[in-house]
């Protein structure tokens, strides 16, 4: 039988599969289509330190192979997290990281410190590169700077849980942000975060969405996310010593794979779940499948093989 | 609002019974659950809706897509597209026959028309909350627009075999005759609505163009019905879905005539199950939505909480 665990920040995961924050809820919402708790781990929605409504309408539009949102980041907020979904979140047997969201680096750090203290909650992830958002976002994570200066103010904030530190694929060179990143101290990097694009009624002459750009997700950046994970594992990920959480269009396991052998540990999977509600846990089952028809003992063996 | 019920949604296989065009620019498709999906859907109310994943249809031959669409059908499609029921039928314990008539307008309705009997699809649902009618009311007034009678002409037939207490009145309006969607409409020598008439309930119709029924708005049409006619305010109920315009009209109407009124309203949706967050829609802070945050108004989930609301709390 092929093992397809994976060592990943001190934690045994099952499958290397997790929800991507913002495409799943906060743990239960999708309890009426797989299991849950068959995944590698779980990645909620943005959490920031007071709700958020979101944009304004339209937020999303479909694109030939994807979709462009600007969700804007709309949340419940910290206060009805913990109240409304901790709970939830402490019935299930799986690794359940919190995706960080805020407009100052103070916001950041009180969500963080809230929520340290509870077991239920395995780590962080750190989002600094939501491209629709005005304050915030990815306003930290274009310069590496303010990335260094973010992660490692969040980073004494988590009690020693492990933080992601996840990245936007807007800049020039996604080294330069990554390596900030791991000098700051993360402990794990996820990319990509959504590409900056507009969609234009050609009616009406304007922008689709009502806050004009938005972030490209699903199969049409699966490609350019391959090839950032495998820059960013061979120039800082692999020296550094440091995970890859690798995301950004996967529908299906040959997808997760083409991830892993590019040098992620362990992948995420956000828009294919507006497709097919039960992605996650397909993936993973054909995962399984994949190593016993190839052969493969262990499936992470395949991490950063690229030749 | 009732709560969605938990284990009775999921993503099912169904066969494909029928798909038949309804004039120009209709068609009804007709759908067979079996197993768990028929248990699923034999539940579902009028007003909710179903997923179809649409990814995976072929595209018609360039000669057989509207002129209009061709240009446009040419691209991918990747998400789910949402409808709402037209008829719900269970035929036993494990066979529910879902209907829903779709407006051929873009690329993946246009991909829809090539489904043939037989084939299988992959659908999502029973998804959000239907209508909601209580006890106290004694008159139902339906109020639809163009492609917002499915949902509606199944909340007819619904109330004539569940409430047989009930006076209903449809008022059902569209851009022209051939807009209307129901198949005997589309017969140059229609006299009325015979899917409606037929059940008994008075029917009143009228076409932007003059076509068919009255001329003008259907907001109109009612509005002079309920001045010529005595109602008892707080025994009646509008049940509505339509072009927003519309919804917005009547729900001025409604105020002023102080009569409760539901509105099945229309959103872009992603996922169609609450998790995008793509589908908000404005409401009244007082009615708790997903993102509270003690300012006058507040967002929910038309996907989730809806598509059916409550007129008063919709900020339109
Ligand atoms: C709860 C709900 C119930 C619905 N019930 C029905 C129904 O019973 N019958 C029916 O014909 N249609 C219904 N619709 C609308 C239907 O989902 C859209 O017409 C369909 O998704 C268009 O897909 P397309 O790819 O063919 O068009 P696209 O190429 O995606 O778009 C064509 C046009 O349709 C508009 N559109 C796209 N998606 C939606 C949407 N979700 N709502 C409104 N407009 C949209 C676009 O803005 C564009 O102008 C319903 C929508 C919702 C939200
Ligand atoms: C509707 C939507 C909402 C999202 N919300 C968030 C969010 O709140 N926080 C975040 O870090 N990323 C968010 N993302 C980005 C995804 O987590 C992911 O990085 C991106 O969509 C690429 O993966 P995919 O192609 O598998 O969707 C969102 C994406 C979508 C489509
Ligand atoms: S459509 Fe995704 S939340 Fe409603």
């Amino acid at each position: 039988m092929s093992d397809i665990s994976i060592d990943f920040l001190g934690l045994k995961l099952k499958n290397p599969v997790f929800t991507a924050s913002g495409t799943c809820g906060y743990i239960d919402e999708l309890s009426d289509y797989m299991d849950i708790n068959s995944l590698g781990g779980f990645i909620t929605k943005s959490i920031s330190i007071k709700p958020r409504m979101g944009n304004k309408l339209p937020r999303v539009a479909e694109t030939s192979c994807g979709m462009i949102n600007a969700i804007g980041l709309a949340n419940i907020g910290l206060d009805r997290f913990v109240k409304e979904k901790l709970p939830i979140i402490a019935e299930y047997d799986v690794p359940v990281f919190v995706n960080l969201a805020g407009e100052t680096i103070d916001d950041y750090v009180r969500v963080t410190e809230a929520l340290a203290e509870y077991d239920s909650i395995a780590g962080f992830e750190l989002n600094i590169s939501c491209p629709n958002v005005k304050a915030g976002g990815i306003t930290f994570g274009t310069d590496p700077k303010a990335i260094e200066k973010i992660t490692s103010e969040v980073k004494k904030a988590t009690s020693g849980k492990p933080m992601i530190v996840k990245l936007t694929p807007t800049v020039t060179d996604i080294s330069v942000t990554a390596q900030a990143a791991v000098n700051a101290g993360a402990d794990a990097l996820s990319l990509v975060n959504t590409f900056t694009a507009m969609v234009i009624d050609i009616e009406t002459r304007k922008p689709v969405l009502a806050n004009r750009t938005g972030g490209l997700s699903g199969p049409a950046i699966k490609p350019i996310a391959v090839y950032l994970v495998n820059k960013v594992y061979n120039e800082v990920a692999k020296p550094a010593g440091i995970p890859i959480m690798g995301l950004g269009g996967i529908q299906s396991a040959s997808d997760c794979i083409e991830f892993m052998i590019a040098g992620a540990s362990v992948v995420s999977v956000g828009t294919a779940t507006f497709v097919d509600p039960n992605a996650t846990q397909r993936i993973a089952e054909d995962l399984r499948e994949y190593c016993k028809r190839k052969n493969i003992s262990k499936l992470s063996s395949l991490i950063g093989s690229l030749e | 609002m009732c709560e969605n019920h938990k284990d009775n949604k999921g993503v099912f296989l169904a066969q494909v019974r029928y798909n038949e065009p309804i004039g120009d620019y209709y068609y009804r498709l007709s759908l067979e659950f079996s197993g768990k999906g028929a248990a699923s859907f034999a539940k579902a109310k009028p007003g909710q809706f179903l997923e179809i994943k649409v990814n995976t249809l072929s595209t018609p031959a360039i000669s057989d897509i509207p002129e209009h669409l061709r240009d446009t059908s040419r691209r991918n499609v990747l998400l789910r597209r949402p409808f709402s029921f037209v008829d719900i039928q269970t035929v036993d314990e494990n066979k529910t026959v879902v209907d829903i008539i779709y407006l051929v307008t873009g690329a993946s309705t246009v991909r829809m028309t090539t489904l043939s009997p037989q084939d299988e699809l992959s659908v999502t649902g029973p998804l959000g909350n239907g209508f909601s009618i209580d006890n106290s009311k004694d008159c139902v007034i339906l109020v639809a627009g163009g492609v917002g009678v499915p949902p509606i002409e199944h909340v007819a037939n619904w109330l004539v075999q569940n409430r047989k207490d009930v006076k209903i009145l449809a008022f059902i309006g569209a851009r022209s005759k051939a807009h209307l969607p129901f198949a005997s409409t589309q017969r140059a020598d229609a006299k009325g609505i015979e899917e409606l008439e037929s059940i008994g309930v008075e029917t009143f119709v009228t076409t932007d163009d003059g076509s068919f029924g009255d001329s003008g708005f259907v907001t109109d049409r009612l509005s002079k019905w309920l001045s010529a006619n005595k109602i008892v305010a707080d025994k009646t109920l509008i049940l509505s879905c339509g072009p927003e315009p519309m919804l917005k009209n009547l729900s001025k109407l409604a105020e002023k005539s102080n009569i409760d009124t539901q509105v099945s309203l229309e959103r872009i949706m992603a996922c169609g199950i609450g998790l995008c967050q793509s589908c908000a829609v404005e409401v009244n802070a007082e009615s708790k939505g997903q993102t509270n945050n003690n300012t006058e108004t507040t967002y929910k989930l038309c996907c989730k909480d809806g598509p059916v609301f409550n007129s008063k709390e919709v900020i339109w």
